[in-house]
């Protein structure tokens, strides 16, 4: 390929040797030092191909072997050049397409948009809003900013939750991602958010900032309970007067819509069943070792030693081992990492035994798992009440069947929406 | 002569290097029966569309086949082409009636 690449840009000539002896004219040719390709039989002549410099020093060889050169085809770039020099039309024209080609290829001609569902935002309301920051059909695409394009998208546009913009060849695609929907508000009401458990358990704290709260310590709630309900509500005509220590009647009129927020604590309980094996396996080293090093190279490994000390030869010291590396390695310098390193490879080998495990540990085992599977689940702000309980549930010779039982003071309440709310008359009036 | 010739042998096998390339042989690449690649060669001593005849440090080497010719020919390249049948080593004192 490189060959024929660099024949092309000096210049090449096509070949007839015609007459005498054709064997020796290669042979005296390869003297020479010449070289050739492409050569074959047409007829009763031999044709070749050879470099332009190689032409002058061809003489000798076909006198020497009584044959005539007749050039046939004279190719390569200087041969076109040396064409193209008398048609400067042709010049200029070549030259005009590959600029009109260049200048066509270095622009926006379409921008395509697409918006994951349920695409309720317009196309062309996104086209818009691009060609704001500059990214319209014809726009030269060295101009266009794509991350200024994006950030314009999701600034000017409340809806976008992302927007991503690429250049693909003439083509600009806006992907669109929408923000989560909600259930549709119909006119002449509002959203409304409402706090609901998201786990059963009995209340001990309710502290609401906005919203009313429909429970009290101490009440019993499944998850999805209504725990803090969006609308605020207010007496017509003011707090109406009570008995002391008999509640209040019902606030009715509804003065404005709220995203509830509160904190709700309770007490959520937490119980888990586990099997735990009473025999164990364990592996204990005998206190065999063996030590063997490999020199790598390049990742390769080009000598290894201390194999001898090795009991196997197949790979595998014992039967049952604990294997640590260590490597050795020259300093790197910058990005630059030197190729060599050294591998030790020490082998210990182990058996496996089995130990008994009294019931004691296997108690602390199951309670260990459910102290660890809590921490994982549970927030900073959560707490434990009261120590991990455990009952044996049943129990065999293998295993031991163990129920562990905890009790956590956690938060419980996440925002749900609610049934969109009409909006009051008089709530610029009534704000609390 | 072959005293040389096994003394650079052995010492190639035991520093594991490449025999063509300390040894003073030919190489020879066969892609498939249309393209035979011979290096180290000391020049075409026939020429023929169905057969083609290489000097090598061994002796000579007979291409036979059927539309043969010389994709590139150089001092140590030389690249047959077309549909070959057969490579085999000639005599190097014996010869055929054409060389």
């Amino acid at each position: 390929m490189l060959r024929r690449l660099i024949a092309f840009v000096l210049g090449h000539l096509r070949i007839e040797v015609l007459g005498g002896e054709p064997g020796r004219f290669l042979n005296l040719a390869l003297q020479a030092g010449l070289v050739l390709w492409d050569v074959g039989y047409r007829g009763d002549s031999l044709w070749a191909s050879l470099t332009v410099r190689d032409f002058r020093a061809l003489r000798p060889a076909a006198r020497g072997a009584r044959c005539r050169v007749r050039i046939r085809a004279r190719r390569g770039l200087p041969f076109l050049l040396a064409r193209l020099r008398g048609r400067p039309a042709l010049v200029a024209g070549a030259f005009l397409s590959l600029a009109a080609i260049w200048w066509c290829a270095s622009h926006v001609w379409l921008i395509h948009v697409r918006i994951t569902p349920p695409q309720n935002l317009d196309p062309r309301a996104i086209r818009a809003v691009a060609a704001e920051a500059g990214l319209r059909p014809g726009v030269w695409k060295g101009k266009v900013d794509v991350t200024a394009v994006q950030r314009h998208l999701q600034n000017r546009i409340g809806e976008i939750a992302w927007a991503t913009v690429r250049l693909q060849g003439t083509r600009a695609i806006i992907e669109v991602v929408e923000k989560a929907t909600r259930t549709p508000v119909p006119t002449g009401s509002v959203a409304c958010v409402n706090l609901v458990a998201r786990k059963s358990g009995v209340v001990e704290q309710v502290v609401a900032f906005q919203g009313e709260p429909v429970v009290r310590p101490g009440d019993v709630v499944r998850a999805g309970d209504l725990l803090v309900e969006c609308a605020f509500r207010y007496w017509e005509g003011g707090r109406p007067l009570t008995l002391p220590g008999t509640p209040p009647p019902p606030r009715e009129n509804v003065a404005r819509t709220l995203v509830a927020q509160a904190r709700v604590m309770a007490r959520v309980p937490y119980s888990l069943y586990q099997e735990v094996p009473l025999v164990q396996e364990v592996e204990v080293p005998t206190g065999r070792t063996a030590t063997r090093w490999v020199l790598h190279v390049r990742g390769q490994s080009i000598l290894k030693g201390g194999e001898d000390g090795y009991p196997s030869r197949d790979g595998k010291p014992f039967a049952a081992y604990r294997e640590e590396r260590r490597v050795y390695r020259l300093g790197s310098w910058r990005n630059w990492t030197p190729p060599v390193e050294l591998v030790i490879i020490r082998a210990e080998e182990t058996e496996i035994r089995q130990e008994p495990v009294s019931l004691e540990q296997a108690v602390q085992q199951a309670r260990e798992r459910l102290d660890q599977q809590l921490r994982w689940m549970l927030s900073p702000s959560d707490r434990l009440l009261g120590p991990i309980t455990a009952e044996v549930v049943e129990q065999t010779k293998n295993y031991a069947g163990i129920k562990v039982s905890a009790e956590v003071l956690e938060e419980i309440s996440v925002p749900q929406f609610g049934e969109p709310v009409p909006v009051p008359r008089d709530s610029g009036s009534a704000e609390p | 002569m072959a005293g040389r010739g096994d003394l650079r042998r052995k010492v190639a096998s035991l520093l594991e290097l490449p025999e063509d390339m300390v040894l003073d042989v030919a190489r020879i690449s066969l892609v498939g029966n249309m393209e035979l690649l011979v290096e180290n060669h000391r020049g075409p001593i026939f020429y023929g569309p169905d057969r083609v005849v290489l000097a090598v440090p061994q002796g000579r080497l007979a291409v036979e086949g059927s539309e043969l010719s010389i994709g590139f020919l150089s001092v140590n390249q030389v690249i047959i082409l077309g549909q070959i049948r057969s490579v085999r080593y000639l005599d190097p004192e014996g010869g055929s009636g054409e060389c």
